[in-house]
């Protein structure tokens, strides 16, 4: 069962992607900053994290940047979805070892699914 | 020359020209004032001879009627004689001849008289005439000469009268006393005519003398007169032209005092304008048609930290120099909004930053007029404002955009993220209405979120935030993609599709996700402007170093008026469909703003009720 850490302040958005997440059986943790999701990462140890950007205390590039995916924790798949449609940031995050940047107001929960299975297989 | 006048108005011309006849002709002091001895001479002989001939004429007459037929009749004679000697003398003036005539004339008498006898003595008496005659004649000699020959043939008459028994009636005494007493007579005449003509002569030389010295009188007189006459005119003259000045001073005074007041009233309208020029925000820069500064009012010294002398004569475009807002770099000459003005003759305007004296910068609005006076430039004015303030509040506009929308974007998304779960079933089926009305609250909130996203992507635009990530790519598979997209709403509407260059290969370097947009854009125009059946098609063309991508329609057109206010922020046109078909009047807007990144032209062709189409052209930027 593989699992997903749903990081997202916005406890209405939080609660649909965490509930549809589950509903189609993945192990969903969720978070409502960067600083709580480096802790929770550490011990949940997650197939694929969802992240949001624009977060209080640590922000979602504050997250790649300490999470450091590409050197430290290679097998967890990084998916930012945020409506934060920057260029800077979505090369930042491409940078600092997101695969995937994309903007939440596009897709519905269904469709991240969708990608979320997508990045699995691709493995 | 008022006496003249005078004497003119007393006398009447004809006997003036009388008087002057008888000073010409008779009057003796008149004749040795101005004639020669020979006319004096043929004058005096005119005159004797008039009474001469007259008496001898008148005597011969009487002599012939009181019966001494001989006498009278050569009396007559030599009368009319004497008459024809004046006429001829008159128009030959030989004196010579005219005096022999006479002395002729009067021997013929005297000889006659002598032959005849007659009263003795009152006969001879008429001898004596002879030498006053001959010497006032002839010449002094040849009078002489005539008298004695006269005297000479009188005694040879005599003595041949007695020899010839033919005795004359006069003793041989009174012969001797007359010989004697002519001779006498002969010698006074000469001796008085010597003294005479002494007299004459000096006379003579006292009259010339006098005469010149008179002439040169009359002459200085009539100079005198010609120079009162001509220094009249002068005073005349002077005095009008004193008149003439007087009213040129007169006049000259007004002009003078309309220019003071004019003068006056141009300080003060000049007061005015540098007070207006001054205590406006704006600095204004007048310059040359060289671009040398020529007025600056206080606002440019202010804003640049320059002093106003400081300014005057130098180079605008030069010694002030201009840079591009966003990199600093500093604009060339011939991109100078003055150097524009001045050499198109055109306004010219944009924002800029000038770099003050203290190297500090400043955002400016600037404006630039050339000056134009006869259809040439002389000069320009460049109007600059600080933007400053202005750049503040729309730093803080753009985040404020930026932010609020990003936190309208959160909650829609959360109502997209429930609806869409709840209409793919996460919550359990659905009846049929609960699904129209779920799909209902999910386009409008789709249209809440595509309002969104085009405000966020116009305040990156204005702020100028926006950067191109250009790759290259084929351009046909980004026309094809978005035709993909949207083709189920298309289909939905009834209407077609196509894309004509679907294979082929048009490639340039462009941003994707942008260009995208612009497509995205136009064609959903295309689709949501067009009834059932409308036919939409996408056509791209190759142009060597730029593309075209044409989108058609068959849809309601849109009006001319319409077409100018296209590409404005927040314009929706009104039509037959506008109505039904939601926006935001941002589309076109962002799509020319995206355009324009690209350097490209986008521009569209339309008629109402036919259709339209949009044509981008883009440079291939390879």
């Amino acid at each position: 069962m593989p699992k997903v850490l749903v990081v997202e302040d916005d406890q209405i958005l939080q609660r649909a992607y965490s509930t549809v997440l589950r509903m189609e059986g993945f192990e969903v943790s969720s978070v409502s900053d960067g600083e709580e999701a480096l802790r929770v990462a550490e011990e949940f140890s997650p197939d694929v994290i969802l992240l949001d950007i624009l977060m209080p205390n640590l922000d979602g590039i504050g997250f790649l940047r300490s999470y450091n995916a590409p050197e430290k924790h290679q097998h967890t798949k990084i998916i930012v979805f945020s409506n934060v449609s920057i260029p800077e940031k979505i090369q930042q995050a491409s940078a600092l070892g997101a695969s995937t940047y994309m903007i939440k107001a596009t897709f519905t929960p269904k469709e991240m699914i969708v990608a979320v299975k997508e990045i699995l297989k691709k493995g | 020359m008022k006496r003249c006048v005078r004497w003119q108005k007393v006398s009447p011309p004809m006997l003036k020209r009388l008087v002057s006849i008888w000073q010409n002709y008779l009057s003796c002091g008149y004749i040795f004032q101005r004639d020669s001895l020979a006319e004096q001479k043929i004058k005096i002989l005119t005159s004797f001879s008039l009474i001469g001939a007259g008496v001898v004429t008148i005597f011969g007459l009487f002599n012939f009627i009181s019966g001494m037929k001989w006498l009278g009749g050569i009396e007559v004679l030599l009368g009319l004689l004497g008459i024809a000697n004046i006429l001829f003398l008159r128009f030959s003036r030989n004196i010579s001849f005219a005096s022999g005539v006479v002395l002729f004339s009067v021997s013929v008498v005297l000889i006659f008289l002598f032959i005849t006898g007659g009263v003795e003595g009152a006969s001879l008496l008429w001898f004596f005439i002879f030498p006053l005659l001959s010497l006032f004649l002839a010449k002094r000699n040849i009078g002489i000469l005539l008298v004695f020959l006269l005297l000479l043939l009188f005694v040879l008459v005599y003595f041949l009268s007695a020899r010839l028994n033919f005795p004359m009636p006069y003793s041989f005494n009174l012969i001797g006393q007359l010989i004697a007493s002519v001779s006498s007579v002969t010698i006074l005449v000469v001796f008085y005519q010597i003294y005479f003509e002494q007299n004459q002569t000096l006379l003579e030389s006292y009259t010339k003398e006098s005469y010149g010295v008179n002439l040169q009188l009359r002459n200085e007189i009539h100079q005198k007169e010609i120079l009162e006459s001509r220094l009249e005119e002068i005073v005349k003259q002077s005095q009008e032209q004193n008149k003439i000045l007087e009213r040129s001073e007169l006049a000259i005074l007004n002009i003078l005092e309309d220019l003071k007041s004019e003068k006056n009233e141009i300080e003060l309208k000049k007061a005015k304008d540098d007070a207006i020029l001054n205590s406006i925000g704006e600095g204004v820069v007048v310059t040359d048609n060289q671009g040398r500064v020529i007025f600056v009012n206080s606002q440019v010294s202010k804003h640049l930290g320059y002093t106003e002398k400081e300014f005057i004569g130098k180079r605008w475009t030069i010694d002030v120099p201009l840079i591009v807002s966003n990199n600093g770099e500093i604009v060339p000459l011939d991109e100078r909004v003055i150097y524009i003005a001045i050499n198109t003759g055109k306004r010219a305007s944009g924002q800029y930053v000038y770099v003050r004296k203290d190297s500090t910068r400043m955002p400016v609005q600037i404006t630039a007029a050339p000056v134009v006076m006869n259809d040439i430039v002389i000069g320009g004015v460049v109007v600059f404002r600080d933007i400053t303030k202005e750049r503040e509040i729309e730093e803080m506009k753009d985040d404020f955009i930026s932010l609020a929308s990003h936190q309208l974007r959160t909650p829609a998304t959360g109502v997209k993220a429930f609806l869409s779960m709840t209409l793919d079933g996460y919550a359990g089926p659905l009846s049929e209405t609960q699904v129209d009305f779920l799909n209902q609250a999910y386009s409008s909130n789709e249209r809440q979120l595509a309002i969104i996203s085009d405000l966020l992507q116009i305040a990156r635009v204005e702020s100028g935030k926006t950067s191109l990530h250009k790759t290259n790519v084929n351009v046909a598979e980004i026309v094809q993609n978005c035709v993909k997209e949207q083709s189920e709403t298309i289909r939905s509407r009834k209407q077609s599709i196509e894309i004509p260059g679907y294979a082929e290969q048009v490639y340039a370097c462009l941003d994707v996700d942008k260009i995208s947009m612009v497509i995205d854009n136009l064609v959903s125009n295309a689709s949501k402007y067009s009834l059932e059946d409308g036919r939409i098609v996408v056509d791209i063309s190759d142009l060597g170093d730029r593309l075209e991508i044409r989108v058609k329609d068959t849809g309601v057109g849109i009006s001319k008026n319409n077409i100018e206010k296209l590409f404005q922020k927040f314009v929706r046109i009104d039509n037959s469909l506008s109505s039904k078909v939601g926006g935001s009047g941002l589309g076109l807007y962002l799509a020319k703003k995206m355009v324009d990144l690209h350097h490209g032209r986008i521009s569209v062709e339309s008629v109402e009720g036919q259709g339209t189409t949009f044509t981008v052209m883009l440079p291939k930027g390879m």
